[in-house]
């Protein structure tokens, strides 16, 4: 055999070719031969090496460097500088998306290193088209051993203590399988391997089949001589052109070697098969289907029993197994069965391969130990979640299968521990879906899949699964009603029971698993003809406005931006939202998001414009609105849940009367948010709009105790309790208690109340929200000399906005992550230090984030004098009385659900805002303000006998039509900011707003999804 | 039939159709078994489908059947005998036929070895244009089940060899021991409802009911008696083909035909027309004005099989009930009825009340159908005779253990030409038979809206080869004649038939092939040659 | 090995014999198991899933008409309310597929579904119905096909395929879109149909009807008379199907020794002639070469007369007749007593030979 120097390995399956691999090996071909290196560097085309995300992929050998997205014009600098001079070409190398870190060698890449490669043993490492290359490692060796020196009871024994299960998703034990058919009488017998791989996002046949063709062909040829049978059929879609090419020249190859035929080994045993092309008919992936595909009929099931071990194609014994399960077998034979079983679970042995597709960033063959979770799979060897989005579910087992949740990320992959959450193992598609997923849209989809391949041979897969889809595309068309998910769980249950075939049977799964775990979607679909993921177009305009908690018409306001009518885009932010300038500044902004252009490019910054707009119009006036009603109503808590019922419902005509502790208004606006990010000026003036309408504001008055509550409860026809959530959670560790540690939002009270409170030189703030980044930059701002953040999690973990994070870096704030404050250290009561302990991720908990755990003997302390504790708020209710009750949460309990849910369990006693929800945002709240509003003047309406509120005719505001006809990339407008050395120790604004032309080429961006065309 | 009357003593179809499913092998020549005998072409198929049972062809034609054919023999028309003693050839040369059997159960073995040896595959490829593998994978195929069905019908029996070639097939069922056993034996498949029926109940001229010969003594003696006739006549009658050229010497005066229409279903049709002109005296019996009522001196109006009570007797002999469902039309009335008063205005009283009644009395002269009822039939459905008492169940498959004759006897058979074949006047072959859609002379299914609908008017199939060279095109009319006469007739251009030969329906009066026909007659069996004549195909205009 | 097994069904425990169905079982116990895909002609299918009935420790109902009962100790249940919910959802999920307005249907009364739909009390159904919206099929005079109608029971497939082994049908398409098609989903006048008609004969609905009986009588009025098709020797068993005297269909009959209800298209189809108005209703006396109407005396007294004047100049053996293949037995006996006792020549023959 000829020695190279050096082996060029580039990727070489379906996925790699329409990623350009062809040329790739094109272009170090012509390298090679125009430098004379052909006798020293041998390129080899592999299958597909499984990191398609970043595919094509070249590996150099011996070292064992691997190249990432590799261009045909890369070809010269790879043999120039690593081939002839030894020097990596570093700007290939694959980087690792968080640390930035640089990761040459394969195996030390994480997406590699977690991996156990078994059935892809040879994977990116031989020529698929070269059975020499597949003998040289170990092939058929299993097959010379089976044939020459075994029994097939042998075999039989050998593959049932392997514990090897049915890969194609049955998972029923393999080697009962072939034991049914080897003592099944006959003398024709068949060995069948299902590469129907019909699944959609599933390509793990096919990438074995492309990448190690002969390990199939020894697996089938072992399973004969267990069996007794002499022919073979691989059933492969047509749709895989190259799997059925390598397979064929594989056949070719093992014939000419002896390797199938007559009297293989010279052990007098023959066998022999053939590829069948299937017509891809999904159906055609179950057994008796397939059968009768080959058999030349229509492929439909036929009812089992009679079970193909002892009537199978053509009514002969048969064993069926897929490419996945025979590919596993030539290893089991060599090295055992026992060896096979160390690795898994208790009940699924070996490894399993997935094909990782979907909205993950490694999208990629993988092949893990048995037993590896779910969430592994997703994190660690994916690489988490493309964009910063949060991982919502991932579907298991295609259409066949089910949602696994964010709380089910700890599930291994187990086929028991995998079906009792409603997924099967299936054949190891693995799709992975983000927030921006509707689940009852991915439902519909795996319906309209499963409806769409029914043979149409029995009544419940073919009608019941139409009627299903009808169901659901109703629900997603804003026509669903109350019972649909009622009859849709009856229909998957009849279904379920009583279909011919197992992929009838399996059909309603999707809509079983997302019903079970989202069914909350559902109900938004159905109730209030609202789909929350922005997914179902029928149901919104734009995404932004359906993201948005009050509907604003984003779209409509960027497009007067556009048409510079900026008073007009005023009035169509106030129609929706009585704090616009406050939303410019502060609004977390979720519709930006979901915005269409941050597929193309970068999101538009709807928030920006939003400011922009309050920023420059000229502000409409605000005039009284005279009372109309005899009902009065009293507001408690002046925050934006209370001022924006309180607006509302003075619009209405009541009299409202709005009761505030605290000597100012704007509760967490004013006394949560610092002035830097919001200036008391613009709130002051949105503020004054609602007092012009006439709405009567009493400061310093605690509700409980300066005026009594049943005095409020007589007095008013209703009462809305919006008090917010102002006291922070306690860190629950020792030293709390001492001088110098505050909470969270009690710092900030005490800044924002202009009490001038005391900061300590070196601050430590404990939390990764919001408050906690307020708290720090505040802690800067008062003088602080270093102010350090503690959070227990990563980055990627943390609750505050990630631009609010960099600016606190900016600022100066240090963060150190994955650290837990054990004990604050007191000296004679005054706050020394802070004990802190490291921690590490672990298992995954509800939320989908890692839970930190300890690690032990790590423990460092900060010398500190001061320690802010912002790792939460709860809702100060003691002012509450014994009716109305509280949840364990200590939040104000709502009946909820639609049927009122701002109205507590006392009758005319409404609640809303984080005093209900625990700490939400500035939009939440007033939206609840706004729900509030409605649900009381229905609620007195109905008392009266009166019709509902008709909404007066507004003024109409006409939007311009205009969308452009070609849209070329371009990013987001950048705001300016005040220099970071201008922010220490003032607290001006630190955002400066956009300039016309900024503004203007920023709302040039917007693609106007909401218009028809 | 009268060729496996000498080989096994009983002319009849030997087994039942629903022993077809569970045959190994099916042997068809001369049945274009999908057209004439669909019902019983599906229990073919489905042997062959669903049972694995492999199937021989043996027909000039590329009928439905091939396509299920494991094995197409597309033999020259009229070579048969030919073709048959090949196959036996083959399965002595390489001893694959049932000694034992032979030995047992059959005579004549050797004389017919001795005229076998010519037949060698070479030879017999010579004559019937065979591949010689196909013969012997054939003859193989065939050798090797245990139970072998043979099928045939017209093609075999519409030659003047008609009863050498029934003979040499039930040479072949003996010769692998294939009669006498279930789901195997040598069988014709009747053309009309009642043929078995007809023929049983002896509406021939050589024998009474039951086949008890008419030159037998003691047969005429018991008839004679039970009929109240003094004296019956002893010698054999005229079969059809033979009354007509004796109707043209003027020897016949007088016709009395019930349900028949010689002037489409009889070869050489101008003589037939010129020979019915000849006659004194036509009476026609029927249910329509056929075309040959047309020419009878008085008709009489018949009932339809809605119309009347009785019994049909199917191919597998098996007897079976038709019930009237309707009324007549108008006067016309059953033909019992009408015989019966007929022979009444002719001095003989037959007093029957009820087509039972008849029954009766057949079944107390002829022994086969001795055990059978009206009773039974309604409660059995249908009973297959031999039944000779009213306790036995009938007979589903002849010839077991014994044959009827007592030994099976081997006839040793020479191929003989057709009697006219192609030459430079008429180079084409012709040969007859009929299509799903239409029935014998199209009485019935000419005057059916479905049938017409399908199957419209009759045409005549041309090779494409032919075709091209005769310059004719599909669907154009031609010329077709014979040393008989001519019709014109549009052209189907279809390699259905082979090249060289063409092939028309017979039920279409107007364009009807049996203007064409050669009346040459099988010496024995006295059925005319339809399968075999020479035609030259012309151009018209 | 014994030959049967004690199995429980309805909590009744009787011996099964080992490879039967439990369709079979149930019914030779007198249980009642309703079925739609089923017919006993035909090649088992398993499809609709009305007949599931619970076999404790299956996994999911089985289909009675398929399942064998193989081993000791069954279990069988056939009318739980799991059965029951199975059973009616099929039903009402073939209700709302197709355009099953009985009124206007030519097979209500005798309509399995219609009958299903009585049985399982289906009031109305939940599902909006939805006419899959085929063009009718009414290419020919002989069938009538209306796949709005169908409920994809596959019947006609197996009986095309698996009976006749025509191969003209099979299933097309996929999903709700599937449709029973010939090939390239032609109308049956333009594909390889022989219109055997076997595919009318084991449909369960109105999907697919005899052209020609379309509005000739409803199920109730059709009396049925057994009887012999006059055909071809197969002799089959055919039902004259009558209204008011009239044929007005043939349907096979599933009794029928030689047949079991198959038939081909003569036999099935081809029965316009018997009320054809070409069809002889008096006797015909032909005078100066033209033909007049007689009575029944004038004609056979002049044949009569004529028959004897002929024996008596030129003896019997002048004379001679053809009996008929397409008569009766009673008639060609009759036939030929005439010739040999009545005229006294053994010239006597039919058609045999032609």
């Amino acid at each position: 055999m000829k020695i190279f120097r050096s082996h060029i390995l580039v990727c070489g399956g379906t996925g790699c070719h329409s990623s350009g691999s062809a040329e790739v090996i094109k272009a170090f071909a012509f390298e090679v031969e125009k430098r004379e290196l052909k006798d020293e560097v041998q390129i080899v085309e592999t299958g597909c090496n499984g990191f398609c995300a970043l595919g094509p992929i070249v590996v150099v050998y011996p070292e064992g460097i691997i190249y990432m997205q590799v261009a045909p014009e890369d070809a010269a600098e790879i043999i120039e500088e690593h081939i002839l001079k030894g020097r990596p070409v570093e700007r290939l190398l694959y980087r690792e998306p968080v640390t930035e870190e640089v990761i040459p060698y394969m195996n030390d890449i994480p997406f590699f290193g977690l991996q156990e490669l078994r059935v892809l043993h040879n994977r990116g490492l031989i020529d698929a088209e070269r059975i020499d290359e597949y003998i040289a490692r170990d092939g058929y060796q299993g097959a010379a051993k089976a044939l020459l020196e075994m029994t097939p009871e042998g075999i039989i024994e050998e593959v049932k203590k392997s514990g090897l299960r049915g890969r194609g998703g049955g998972g029923f034990p393999t080697g009962m399988k072939w034991q049914f058919a080897s003592q099944s009488m006959g003398e024709v017998k068949y060995v069948l391997c299902n590469a129907d791989e019909g699944d959609p996002g599933a390509f793990m046949d096919r990438s074995v089949l492309e990448a190690d063709p002969h390990a199939v062909l020894e697996g089938m040829l072992i399973a004969a001589k267990a069996i007794g049978a002499h022919q073979g059929y691989i059933y492969c879609r047509a749709e895989y052109p190259l799997a059925v090419h390598r397979l064929n020249i594989a056949i070719n190859q093992a014939r000419e070697y002896g390797l199938l035929g007559d009297d293989i080994f010279g052990s007098g045993f023959s066998f022999d098969l053939e590829v069948y092309q299937g017509a891809g008919a999904f159906v055609c992936g179950e057994e008796t289907a397939l059968m009768a595909s080959i058999e030349g009929r229509r492929g439909m099931p036929r009812p089992r029993p009679p079970f193909p071990a002892h009537q199978g194609l053509w009514r002969r014994p048969t064993v069926l197994n897929n490419v996945e399960s025979y590919a596993n077998i030539p290893q089991i034979i060599v090295q055992g069965g026992d060896w096979y079983a160390s690795i898994g679970t208790e009940t699924s042995k070996g490894t399993k391969v997935f094909a990782l597709t979907g909205d993950v960033n490694n999208i990629g063959l993988v092949e893990v130990p048995m037993g590896t979770t779910i969430g592994t799979i997703i994190f660690d060897i994916g690489g988490g979640i493309p964009k910063g989005k949060r991982f919502k579910a991932a579907q298991l087992g295609g259409p066949s299968g089910g949602c696994i949740p964010v709380q089910h990320l700890n599930t291994p992959t187990d086929y028991e521990a995998i079906t009792q959450i409603g997924a099967i193992m299936g054949s190891g598609g693995l799709i992975v879906m983000d927030e921006d997923t509707c689940m009852v849209d991915v439902a519909r989809f795996f319906m309209d899949f499963c409806q769409d391949e029914s043979c149409g041979k029995c009544v419940p897969c073919r009608v019941g699964t139409k009627k299903m889809l009808d169901i659901l595309t109703d629900i997603c068309e804003g026509r669903g009603k109350e019972g649909d998910i009622e009859l849709l769980e009856e229909m998957a249950a009849v279904i379920k029971d009583s279909a011919l075939c197992g992929l009838g049977q399996t059909a309603p799964n999707p809509v079983l698993s997302t019903i079970r775990y989202f069914r909350d979607e559902y109900e938004a679909h159905i109730r209030d003809k609202r789909c929350p993921a922005s997914v179902c177009s029928a149901l919104f305009t734009s995404p932004c406005q359906n993201t948005c908690p009050v509907e604003m018409d984003v779209p409509a306001y960027i497009a007067l931006i556009r048409a510079n009518r900026l008073d007009d885009a005023y009035k169509v932010l106030l129609k929706t939202n009585p704090f616009p300038s406050i939303c410019g500044r502060v609004c977390d902004h979720q519709c930006q998001g979901k915005c269409r252009r941050g597929q193309l490019d970068e999101p538009i910054a709807i928030k920006h414009l939003k400011r922009y707009i309050t920023d420059n119009a000229s502000r409409p006036t605000v005039e009284s609105i005279p009372v109309t009603r005899r009902e009065r109503i009293a507001v408690v808590g002046g925050g934006p849940a209370g001022l924006t019922a309180a607006r509302d419902l003075a619009r209405r005509g009541y009299s409202v009367t709005v009761f505030e502790e605290l000597p100012h208004l704007g509760g967490m606006l004013r006394y949560g948010i610092p002035e830097y990010r919001l200036p008391r000026a613009v709130l002051e003036r949105e503020i004054d709009d609602i007092r012009a309408l006439g709405v009567q504001f009493r400061t310093n008055t605690r509700v409980g105790k300066d005026i009594p509550f049943k005095d409020i409860r007589k007095e008013y026809a209703a009462l809305y309790l919006a008090v917010g959530a102002h006291q922070s959670q306690r860190l629950r560790i020792d030293g709390e208690d001492l001088k110098g540690v505050y909470g969270g939002v009690e710092f900030l009270r005490q800044i924002n109340l202009g009490n001038g409170a005391e900061v300590g030189k070196r601050v430590a703030v404990v939390g990764g929200g919001n408050s906690a980044i307020d708290a720090a930059r505040s802690a800067l701002r008062k003088g602080a000399q270093e102010v350090v953040l503690l959070y227990r999690r990563t980055r990627q973990d943390m609750p505050a906005q990630s631009d609010e994070v960099a600016a606190a870096e900016h600022e100066g704030v240090t963060i150190h992550f994955l650290v837990a404050p054990l004990e604050v250290i007191g000296v004679k009561g005054r706050v020394v230090g802070v004990r802190c302990q490291r921690m590490r991720l672990g298992a995954f908990d509800a939320s989908g984030r890692r839970r930190p755990e300890p690690i032990e003997g790590s423990e460092f302390v900060l010398d500190v004098d001061m320690v802010i504790a912002a790792i939460g708020q709860v809702p100060d209710v003691s002012f509450l009385p014994k009716d109305i009750p509280v949840t364990k949460w200590n939040t104000i309990e709502v009946k909820g659900n639609g049927n009122g849910r701002t109205q507590t369990p006392a009758e005319g006693i409404f609640a809303g805002g984080d005093a209900v929800t625990g700490p939400a945002t500035v939009i939440w709240a007033i939206a609840a303000g706004k729900e509030a509003a409605d649900e009381i003047d229905a609620a007195i309406r109905q008392r009266n006998d009166e019709p509902p509120f008709q909404r007066p005719e507004e003024e109409r505001i006409d939007i311009p039509q205009v969308i452009d006809e070609e849209v070329q990339e371009q990013p987001q407008a950048r705001m300016l900011e005040l220099e970071g050395s201008e922010r220490v120790g003032s607290f001006a604004e630190v955002e400066l707003g956009y300039t016309e032309e900024e503004a203007l080429r920023e709302s040039l961006r917007c693609l106007r999804c909401d218009m028809e065309l | 039939m009268a060729g496996l009357a000498a080989a096994f003593g009983s002319g009849a179809m030997t087994n039942s159709l629903a022993e077809i499913i569970d045959s190994e092998v099916l042997f068809l020549i001369g049945t274009n078994t999908t057209e004439n005998h669909p019902v019983v072409a599906t229990k073919m198929k489905q042997a062959v489908t669903q049972r694995g049972a492999k199937l021989i062809v043996a027909d000039p034609r590329e009928i439905d059947m091939t396509r299920f054919a494991d094995i197409w023999l597309r033999h020259t028309p009229g070579t048969d005998v030919a073709l048959i003693n090949g196959l036996m050839h083959v399965m002595i040369e390489e001893e694959l036929y049932d000694k034992e059997y032979v030995q047992g159960r059959t005579e004549g073995f050797e004389e017919m070895k001795e005229i076998l040896r010519r037949y060698t595959p070479e030879f017999v490829e010579g004559i019937t244009g065979v591949p010689q593998d196909d013969l012997r994978k054939a003859a193989r195929l065939y050798a090797g089940a245990a139970r072998a069905a043979i099928f045939y019908a017209m093609g075999i029996t519409q030659h003047i060899t008609g009863t050498d070639n029934v003979k040499s097939l039930a040479n072949l069922a003996m010769l692998c021991g294939n009669v006498g056993i279930k789901s195997g034996g040598v069988n014709p498949l009747r053309g009309q409802n009642n043929v078995q029926g007809a023929c049983d109940l002896g509406a021939l001229p050589n024998v009474y009911t039951g086949y008890q010969q008419v030159a037998n003594e003691e047969a005429r003696g018991k008839f004679e008696k039970a009929w109240s006739v003094k004296k019956l006549p002893a010698h054999v009658g005229l079969t059809v083909t033979e009354m007509i050229p004796a109707a043209a010497k003027g020897d016949l005066k007088a016709l009395y035909i019930m349900g028949e229409n010689p002037l489409v279903s009889d070869p050489d049709l101008k003589h037939v027309e010129e020979s019915f002109a000849n006659l004194d005296f036509l009476v026609v019996q029927d249910i329509f004005l056929t075309e040959t009522a047309q020419r009878a001196d008085v008709v009489l109006p018949a009932a339809s099989f809605a119309e009347r009570n009785g019994t049909f007797t199917n191919t597998e002999r098996r007897v079976q009930r038709v019930r009237k469902g309707v009324e007549p039309p108008g006067q016309a009335r059953t033909d019992w009825e009408i015989i019966a008063d007929l022979a009444a205005r002719m001095g003989y009283e037959m007093r029957y009340r009820s087509a039972e009644e008849i029954f009766n009395e057949i079944t107390e002269l002829t022994p086969s159908y001795a055990g059978i009822s009206y009773k039974r039939l309604e409660k059995e459905g249908g009973l297959q005779w031999p039944c000779p008492t009213p306790k036995h169940p009938g007979t589903p498959y002849l010839h077991k253990d014994k044959f009827v004759r007592g030994k099976g006897l081997f006839h040793a058979i020479e191929f003989i030409p057709p009697a006219e074949l192609p030459d430079k006047d008429y180079p084409l072959l012709l040969s007859t038979g009929r299509v799903l859609y239409h029935f014998h002379t199209g009485s019935m299914t000419r005057r059916d809206v479905g049938l017409n609908f399908r199957y419209p008017q009759g045409h005549v199939e041309v090779h494409p080869v032919d075709a091209y060279e005769l310059g004719v095109e599909d669907g154009e009319k031609v010329r077709v004649a014979s040393r008989r006469g001519e019709i014109e007739i549009p052209v189907q251009v279809t390699p259905r038939s082979p090249q060289g030969m063409v092939f028309i329906p017979f039920h279409f009066y107007e364009a009807a092939a049996n203007r064409l026909t050669n009346p040459a007659l099988d010496p024995i069996g006295k059925i005319p040659e339809f399968k075999v004549c020479a035609v030259k195909v012309e151009k018209l205009g | 090995m014994s030959n049967t097994v004690t199995v429980t069904i309805d909590g009744r425990e009787v011996k099964a014999h080992k490879g039967e169905t439990i369709l079979e079982l149930a019914t030779r116990l007198g249980i009642h198991i309703p079925t739609l895909c089923y017919h006993p002609r035909l090649p088992l299918a398993g499809a609709c899933r009305v007949c599931v009935v619970e076999v404790e420790r299956a996994r999911a109902l089985v289909a009675s008409c398929v399942f064998p009962i193989e081993q000791e100790g069954m279990v069988i249940k056939t009318n739980t309310e799991r059965v029951l919910a199975a059973r009616r959802m099929a039903v009402e999920l073939l209700l709302a597929s197709g355009d099953h307005n009985c009124l206007l249907c030519e097979s209500n009364g005798h309509c399995e579904l219609q009958d299903l739909v009585y049985e399982l009390k289906i009031e109305r159904p939940r599902f909006p119905a939805e006419s899959p919206g085929h063009s009718i099929d009414d290419s020919n005079p002989m069938i009538f096909r209306d796949l709005n109608k169908c409920i994809l029971c596959g019947r006609c497939v197996r009986a095309c395929n698996e009976v006749q082994v025509n191969q003209v049908i099979d299933f097309g398409y996929r999903g709700g879109r599937t449709k029973i098609v010939t090939a390239e989903d032609r109308s049956y006048a333009e594909s390889t149909c022989v219109f055997c008609g076997e595919c009318v004969q084991v449909c369960p609905v109105g999907a697919l009807v005899e052209n020609k009986a379309r509005f000739a009588g409803r199920p109730w009025a059709i009396k049925k008379v057994p009887t012999t098709c006059t055909y071809c020797g197969t002799g089959c068993t055919i039902d004259l199907n009558i209204v008011d005297g009239t044929v007005v269909k043939i349907t096979g009959n599933e009794d029928g020794v030689t047949n079991q209800g198959s038939l081909c298209v003569k036999g099935r189809f081809g029965y316009e002639f018997i009320h054809h108005p070409d069809r002889l209703a008096t006797p015909l006396i032909k005078e100066n070469g033209q033909f007049r109407e007689a009575t029944w005396d004038e004609a056979l007294d002049l044949t009569a007369e004529k028959l004897g004047q002929i024996k008596a100049d030129h003896g019997p053996d002048t004379i001679g007749g053809l009996s008929s293949a397409r008569c009766t037995n009673e008639e060609n006996y009759l036939m030929q007593k005439f010739m040999r006792a009545v005229i006294g020549t053994n010239n006597v023959d039919h058609c045999a030979r032609l």
